[in-house]
């Protein structure tokens, strides 16, 4: 995923960030974020959304990473269904 | 406090451990963003990303976290399946050039400050704290014009360095990844 990194040269209304005394942050990556995600996954409150609901593919060995990752780069399969994550599992007979 | 290795508990899938990652992304740009209680939000993007940024400030306390994308069916995602309490479609508008694309962000940003919040009559107003996550300058461009002035930030992933402040006080960014960085531009006005 590159995103928030789209595109490197941007023109920007500054003074109004200025004079609105807008502050602009980056934020790449994370840290220390595990122990919280975990807490947050397992939680179970009707403020908490379902977060199984992102994983919108799936495919099954090493020999469908290609597909895969063909998948993810869309926005919508051939369906015209969302994608959002896409989940490879592997096993044994899986991986050959 | 740094530890290689977490154990996933027996009741969280496999699956949702694969969003683990992307969820740190979320829960580090909600501690960045320092947010007032019950601030509004809005998320410029509803991929993996933006959905789990919205989550994560509703989490959070939000009162209304609005979600924005250019696809209907995202939009309409979110909301149903509890990861924002409103959405708004974005125009596919293009300028012929930067005057006229800084006026289509700016209704934009009118736009989404009109919107009913989703729990009555009033109106969303300019929001507290802006989370961008599409990197796409229309967008940007709107998240400034829509932020509330004294308490709005607006998160871009990414590093900006400031290339040149143009005589309208437009300036040319140029904005690239810095791994391990947060970078934070503030901007103060004089008065």
């Amino acid at each position: 995923m590159l995103i928030g990194m789209g595109t490197p040269i941007q023109t920007l209304p500054l003074s109004a960030a200025a004079l609105r005394e807008v502050d602009l942050r980056g934020v790449f990556r994370y840290a220390n974020t595990y122990p919280e995600g975990i807490e947050l996954v397992s939680r179970k409150d009707a403020n908490t959304p379902d977060f199984s609901k992102l994983v919108t593919h799936r495919y099954r060995g090493l020999e469908n990473i290609d597909k895969a990752f063909q998948m993810a780069g869309k926005t919508k399969d051939e369906s015209g269904n969302l994608v959002l994550k896409v989940v490879i599992e592997m096993n044994a007979e899986g991986s050959a | 406090m740094t530890r290689d290795a977490r154990r996933l508990p027996e009741n969280v899938s496999l699956d949702v451990g694969a969003i683990l990652e992307p969820l740190g992304v979320a829960i580090h740009a909600v501690r960045r963003a320092e947010m007032p209680p019950n601030a509004t939000v809005l998320v410029f993007g509803a991929g993996a990303v933006g959905l789990l940024t919205a989550a994560m400030a509703k989490v959070k306390g939000a009162s209304e976290v609005v979600i924005a994308d250019i696809d209907q069916g995202r939009i309409d995602f979110a909301v149903q399946n509890g990861f924002a309490h409103s959405s708004f479609l974005v125009p596919m508008k293009r300028g012929k050039d930067i005057d006229e694309n800084l006026e289509i962000a700016r209704e934009t940003a009118a736009a989404i400050a009109s919107l009913k919040t989703s729990k009555g009559d009033e109106s969303v107003g300019e929001i507290d704290a802006v989370f961008e996550c599409t990197g796409v300058p229309s967008c940007v461009q709107a998240s400034i014009y829509v932020s509330h002035p004294l308490y709005f930030q607006l998160w871009c992933q990414g590093l900006m360095i400031f290339a040149g402040v143009t005589s309208r006080g437009l300036c040319n960014a140029h904005w690239y990844g810095y791994p391990h960085s947060d970078p934070t531009i503030v901007c103060r006005s004089a008065t």
